[in-house]
């Protein structure tokens, strides 16, 4: 670049200590805002150290003393001065500049005002100097180079709110359930990006001047058609166009991110009334009450808390009630039915009753053998146990299916069984037409 | 004179056709939607006349005609709780019963929240509570039978069935749903069904501080 010096070789020397670790940058900065350019002494300096460790969550360890010492040893390479005789620190010109920079980029943030005047004063002078001799130099050195820098920060301030509110709001859709309030949260962002994109169009509005600065150029390009000056002229048109395009991309960037925010809102807000949705039903399901209303008439009432609804007027309009003659016509008389009892009828349900009851007590008996069978053993074979049934019931297989049914549905419910079917027959030879698959039931 | 337009659907030539028809659906508490009930011409009619409609019920009847959905889910239909304080004696007010309250909002959960958008019909929607969704089958099954018992019978089954039929004859009759054919199951879910969840908006909104208020008074 310049004369013989290489700023990449130079700077990998000296680069740690020019750019300070991220502690040690945050205790430069804590010391810039608490002492300025005042004095400082070596107790204050500790004093910062610790809280910023502190701060940042690290513990302190029994090599603090060394550990501060050697961060003010390093911090006066470049950015602390010390007074040998006062024992006194102050900030060196590099370390105010660091500071000073930082400052600017994070709490100054932009003016529109500002910019405007820049950019006139930037005109004006360059109408001024244009007709002198060497006066469009002059201009580049003395106004264009100490400006150009600061209305490009501008725009990149900008940018950078933008990325962060985009950052911001992925962040809080993480976080979803445990915040609260995201509708507001999201709706704080969809402001600031509004603000963003206001300033944006404030900030092109001060930026139109450089159309005026484009228009004195291309006039000094026809006038004074010198090959010197073109490098020059290309340079600060092409800066122009960057800001301008950059200004339109911020906005165009909230354009876009903007509907999303608001569909991501609206969602959320519909998902927020689903999910209460579904409390509301399971209030209405267990807090319902069954009542008697004033004719002692049994209706189930809704909780404490929410009103019936009105869905119509039942009797408003007119209604045609339609009555079948048979209704209003004379009763013709009905024969009575006389009733008999048929003893063997009885005996007979009785007797299926009985039967019925046996059957059902037998099912019952045989499942718990099944699966107490389970619970002692750990597992049940149940193919020669189905056999077992079968010949202890003298071959009933209604009565075995119906066992079997009930087992293998116990034991399918049971979170404690786990049932093995393998394709495999199994036949036993006191029964030789039935066949079925093997079956184990086992304890987990 | 600058008075004579403000029903200007009465100089609607179709509103000697459809008029009357509407105005009885609207007054039995049918919600009209663009697909039910038909012909499409009530809809259409009610969408190009709103204003003067709405004016005309709350001068005649000091009920308010309401619509709710959006674009293609618009559904308009008279809103009795908000005019209630109106010209209907309390003796004609028809409430939505808790049961059929419950159970259309139990069927919207399933239909609606939990994305089972196969259930067509009511035997669908009956089949899958009681096979997938036990523990609200049983509150229901408390509430209607008015048993404390988590167990089942073929008796108490049936009584909730029954319930459920008749919760979609009333669903039916507000037209939330539409029959699809004569049998009474299968059926259109329709825009409108939304309307029983808006109607609870508040206290849905308010849930939490229900429950802490029924919390409390135990």
């Amino acid at each position: 670049m310049m004369d013989g010096f290489n700023l990449y070789r130079e700077a990998k020397n000296y680069y740690n200590k020019l750019i300070p670790e991220k502690i040690e940058g945050l205790i430069i900065l804590s010391l810039y805002q608490k002492y300025g350019e005042n004095e400082f002494n070596e107790a204050q300096i500790i004093h910062i150290i610790e809280t910023i460790f502190r701060d940042l969550g690290q513990e302190s360890s029994r090599t603090e003393n060394e550990r501060n010492n050697n961060i003010i040893l390093s911090l006066q390479d470049y950015f602390l001065w010390r007074d040998e005789l006062s024992k006194l620190y102050h900030f060196k010109s590099y370390g105010l500049d660091f500071c000073r920079r930082i400052n600017k980029r994070l709490h100054e943030g932009y003016s529109p005002a500002t910019i405007k005047r820049w950019f006139d004063e930037l005109y004006n002078t360059l109408q001024n100097l244009k007709n002198i001799d060497g006066g469009f130099s002059r201009w580049i050195v003395d106004y264009f180079e100490i400006k150009h820098t600061l209305l490009a920060e501008q725009i990149e301030i900008l940018d950078q709110q933008v990325i962060e509110s985009v950052k911001q709001f992925k962040k809080e859709i993480k976080a979803d359930d445990e915040i609260k309030n995201i509708v507001q949260v999201l709706e704080n962002i969809e402001l600031r990006l509004e603000l963003i994109k206001q300033q944006a169009t404030e900030l092109k509005k001060a930026f139109q001047t450089t159309y005026d600065i484009d228009d004195v150029l291309t006039e000094i390009l026809q006038e004074y058609e010198t090959e010197l000056y073109l490098a020059e002229i290309q340079r600060v048109s092409r800066f122009n166009d960057n800001v301008r395009s950059q200004l339109e991309q911020v906005s165009k960037r909230i354009d876009k991110i903007k509907p999303r925010i608001r569909e991501f809102i609206y969602d959320f807000n519909q998902r927020d009334f689903d999910r209460k949705t579904e409390r509301f039903i399971y209030f209405l399901l267990n807090c319902s009450k069954n009542e008697k209303d004033s004719n002692l008439k049994k209706i189930l009432s809704l909780p404490t808390g929410v009103p019936p609804k009105l869905i119509g007027e039942s009797d408003q309009l007119p209604r045609f009630t339609l009555i079948s003659l048979k209704e209003i016509s004379p009763r013709l008389p009905i024969v009575i039915s006389k009733r008999v009892v048929d003893d063997n009828k009885r005996l007979e349900l009785v007797e299926k009753t009985r039967l019925w009851l046996l059957e059902k007590e037998k099912i019952t008996y045989w499942t718990n053998l099944a699966i107490q069978g389970v619970y002692n053993e750990g597992m049940l074979d149940f193919s020669p146990f189905f056999f077992r049934i079968l010949s202890e019931e003298k071959g009933n297989i209604a009565i075995g299916v119906k066992i079997a049914n009930r087992v293998l549905k116990n034991s399918l419910n049971n979170k404690d069984f786990t049932v093995d079917i393998q394709q495999e027959i199994i036949r036993d030879k006191s029964f030789p037409n039935i066949t079925l698959w093997k079956m184990k039931i086992w304890k987990i | 004179m600058e008075n004579i337009n403000v029903y200007e659907f009465l100089n609607d030539r179709k509103a000697q056709d459809i008029f009357a028809k509407i105005d009885y659906l609207l007054r039995s508490g049918v919600h009209i939607q663009r697909e039910y009930p038909k012909p499409e011409e009530l809809f259409r009619f009610i969408n190009q006349y709103f204003k003067s409609l709405n004016q005309y019920y709350l001068d005649i009847f000091k009920v308010i005609l309401s619509e709710g959905g959006s674009d293609f889910n618009r559904y308009y239909f008279i809103d009795f709780e908000e005019g209630s304080r109106g010209n209907i004696s309390p003796e004609y007010r028809e409430y939505l019963k808790t049961e059929y309250v419950i159970i259309g909002m139990l069927f919207f959960k399933l239909f609606k929240l939990d994305g089972n958008l196969e259930i067509d019909s009511v035997s669908g929607f009956i089949l899958i509570l009681f096979s997938e969704y036990e523990e609200e089958k049983i509150a229901l099954q408390k509430l209607i039978t008015n048993t404390y018992t988590d167990k089942s019978s073929d008796l108490n089954d049936d009584k909730v069935v029954d319930i459920i039929q008749k919760a979609f004859a009333k669903f039916q009759d507000l037209a939330w749903i539409a029959w699809e054919d004569d049998d009474r199951d299968r059926f259109i879910y329709m825009p409108s069904f939304d309307r029983l969840r808006l109607m609870y908006q508040p206290q849905i909104n308010g849930i939490d501080d229900l429950i802490k208020q029924v919390n409390n008074g135990n």
